[in-house]
């Protein structure tokens, strides 16, 4: 019992700190906001803009600190506990001016949403809210996130500033969204870390709605939320802190601004706003690039033919450049610095630093011709485990809805946006077919998906329940899963099993941590044939970029020098990596060990002690054995 | 258009039932009112666009069915 009611305080803590974290962000983004004075009025524009402007500006700030090696917990704890008293003071501020204001009602959208509609929709989206906090009450176990979005913002914590770490390729990427986490694991550890990113999967369902009030009304960008909330693979990234919702958000607020400022003509101070946030974009990942040129060239090709109507537009593309440039150039200087290469590792072929970038892989699964570019939007909700997996796909809603907007009428500004999203498709089809890329263009989709189902409201009665029962019942299936991804998770979130056992139980690489851990702490210099760090307090460097970087296994002559080879590099020690289902997976420093060992008549005789073996079960369903070991 | 045939020469009570149900189905299916063209080509539209769902959906759950059962077995 009194472990349980630990467990449950522990949960309330990471509650609570990541309410404090948003009041913070909420503090500081108002008091921007309401420094520009830039207008905002209504509860949920103040609400998505004042957070995700003040979560910008708190990881940018968290930037600056890593530059001028100020990365200290207390720092950050003292930043927060003072930002979210600020915050406290905003919201109360917000709420009183708000009781004095009349509230004015936005005009019906051309289809009214039916009553029962919209008490559905309101249930569906707090199950799945519910469902993915909980779930992410559990720690972080997603591999991505203990490769590179944790365990660099843990790295750089340890060392109290952005260092440059040359044996881990992600270390030169641009990290806005991965200083944000390191804001969160500051103050509230991995779990309120991953809290952010369930607080960013709302704010991109907000954001949505946002994008899509000026073309369908109140009631129907509030389904639009909803569509982009129940993409299997926004449940699921809100249950895992990697980066794909950050950029989605900061691209999707910086379309609403430019829609405020350029096309509703409400006021030049939107153009700032979504200079900062296309900067935020830009900063998070390389992705962002792709959609700029996208919705850049769309606006440019609507400049060119009604020059008259967009005349402003010139002078509105070069504010938003500087800021976005200003924003996000701090991070391409360092990869250029550090790298040679300001878009590393995707234009090192261009930069003549080959050696040192990761080999270029084709991740292109479709090829380019005609027939793949028709049939993908097929492949890729069918296949998503050929599109960077079966967690992060887009489900069937859109293929199913958007063929029909060839039949519907013209929503005026919907094309503009389909556009942009179609250009950005063919990006990602050339370059990198991830279907997470994908999510940056969700929202446009969702506003296009959506229209149709407005339309379907036309359409002869058995057809029209005959399509709507299908899309019901989907809008079931769809806020039954991340219920059922609570399967694993629950018992964390009800106290019943700490969050230590949950580790051991399902994250392979934690034991091991945990063992390395107690004996040797922040000392620890790991080699590992794993890729997942997080979890180890030392030192820790992948096997695979430690080679192809140093050649070091060209440097042992003979199997008895391995070990003291390793050790004069200086490393403790080594993690390998066995995966005993057939998974290929490159064994170099494995069989070096097994040289080695077979030199000696007995393994105690050795410098290579073995701390630890076991097996674990990874998350793919792969058997994989686990072996610690020591240089004595 | 389907021609209702008069009640009056319906003798049988379950026989006119049927008819004013197949009468139901087709007031469902097609309009009542003059057909035109384009009110014929809407429907077919919208019945093809009802289909494609359909059709995505079964396929899609087929394919969700079996992933689900082989990570569960």
């Amino acid at each position: 019992m009194a472990e349980i009611v630990a467990n449950l305080f522990v949960n309330g803590l990471s509650l609570a700190a990541i309410c404090i974290l948003g009041c913070s962000a909420f503090g500081i983004g108002r008091t921007l906001i309401f420094g520009l004075r830039i207008p905002l009025r209504d509860p949920l524009a103040t609400l998505v803009w004042c957070t995700s402007l003040g979560l910008v500006v708190a990881s940018l700030f968290c930037t600056v600190l890593g530059l001028v090696r100020l990365l200290y917990v207390p720092v950050l704890v003292i930043f927060t506990i003072s930002s979210a008293l600020w915050g406290c003071g905003e919201i109360l501020q917000c709420y009183a001016l708000r009781r004095q204001q009349r509230l004015t009602q936005d005009a019906p959208g051309p289809i009214q949403v039916p009553v029962w509609l919209k008490r559905i929709l309101l249930a569906v989206t707090g199950v799945v809210a519910l469902a993915t906090l909980l779930a992410a009450l559990a720690p972080p176990t997603a591999g991505d996130a203990l490769c590179y979005h944790l365990e660099l913002p843990k790295e750089f914590l340890h060392r109290h500033a952005l260092v440059f770490l040359p044996f881990a390729d992600n270390s030169t990427f641009p990290l806005l969204a991965e200083m944000g986490y390191l804001w969160g694991l500051a103050f509230a550890g991995p779990v309120g870390a991953q809290l952010m990113s369930w607080g960013t999967g709302l704010l991109l369902m907000l954001a949505a709605v946002l994008i899509a009030r000026p073309y369908l009304g109140e009631a129907w960008s509030w389904l639009i939320g909803l569509c982009v909330l129940l993409t299997p693979g926004v449940t699921t990234q809100m249950t895992a802190p990697f980066n794909d919702l950050s950029v989605a958000l900061w691209v999707t607020l910086s379309l609403v601004a430019w829609h405020k400022a350029v096309v509703e003509q409400e006021s030049r101070k939107w153009l700032i706003l979504s200079g900062v946030m296309l900067g935020a974009a830009l900063a998070t990942k390389h992705t962002a690039l792709l959609f700029a040129g996208s919705a850049g060239l769309v606006w440019g090709v609507k400049w060119f033919i009604d020059r008259a109507r967009w005349r402003g537009l010139p002078q509105s593309f070069a504010i938003v450049a500087c800021l976005a440039l200003i924003v996000a150039s701090p991070w391409y200087i360092r990869s250029a610095l550090h790298r040679g290469d300001p878009l590393f590792p995707i234009a090192t072929q261009w930069f003549d630093r080959g050696e040192s970038a990761p080999p270029l892989v084709d991740k292109t699964f479709l090829s380019l011709s005609a027939s793949e570019i028709f049939t993908s939007p097929w492949q890729i909700t069918m296949w998503p485990e050929h599109f960077g997996g079966y967690s992060h796909q887009l489900g069937p809603l859109f293929l199913m809805l958007l063929p029909g907007l060839v039949f519907v009428r013209r929503l005026r500004g919907l094309n503009t946006q389909l556009a942009i999203a179609a250009i950005y498709f063919l990006g990602w089809f050339v370059l990198r077919q991830n279907v997470r890329f994908l999510y940056v263009v969700l929202p446009l989709l969702a506003t296009a998906a959506i229209w149709g189902v407005a339309e379907l409201e036309r359409m002869p009665a058995i057809p029209k329940r005959v399509s709507l029962g299908i899309l019901y019942l989907l809008l079931g299936l769809g806020c039954l899963l991340p219920v059922y991804r609570l399967r694993d998770k629950w018992r964390v979130a009800a106290g019943l099993e700490s969050r230590r056992a949950y580790l051991c139980r399902v994250e392979p690489s934690f034991p091991a941590a945990n063992i390395l851990n107690h004996l040797a702490g922040r000392q620890a210099q790991l080699l590992s044939e794993d890729y997942r760090g997080f979890y180890f307090q030392g030192q820790f460097t992948r096997e695979s970029i430690y080679r192809r970087l140093t050649h070091y296994e060209q440097t042992i002559s003979h199997a008895r020098d391995m070990s003291t080879e390793l050790k004069k590099r200086g490393f403790t020690h080594l993690l390998l990596l066995e995966s005993q289902d057939g998974v290929n997976h490159d064994r170099t420093l494995s069989r070096m060990v097994a040289a080695e060992l077979a030199t000696y008549d007995h393994a105690d005789h050795s410098p290579l002690l073995s701390l630890a073996s076991y097996s674990a079960l990874d998350a793919d369903g792969c058997q994989r054995h686990y072996r610690l070991i020591a240089l004595r | 258009m389907i021609a209702p045939r008069r009640e009056v020469e319906t003798a049988n009570p379950s026989k006119r039932q049927m008819l004013r149900a197949r009468m139901a189905i087709a007031a469902a299916l097609l309009p009542i009112q003059a057909s035109t063209r384009v009110s014929r080509l809407g429907t077919g539209i919208a019945w093809a666009w009802a289909l494609w769902m359909v059709l995505v959906a079964s396929v899609y759950a087929t394919y969700f069915m079996s992933h689900f059962f082989q990570r569960l077995f």
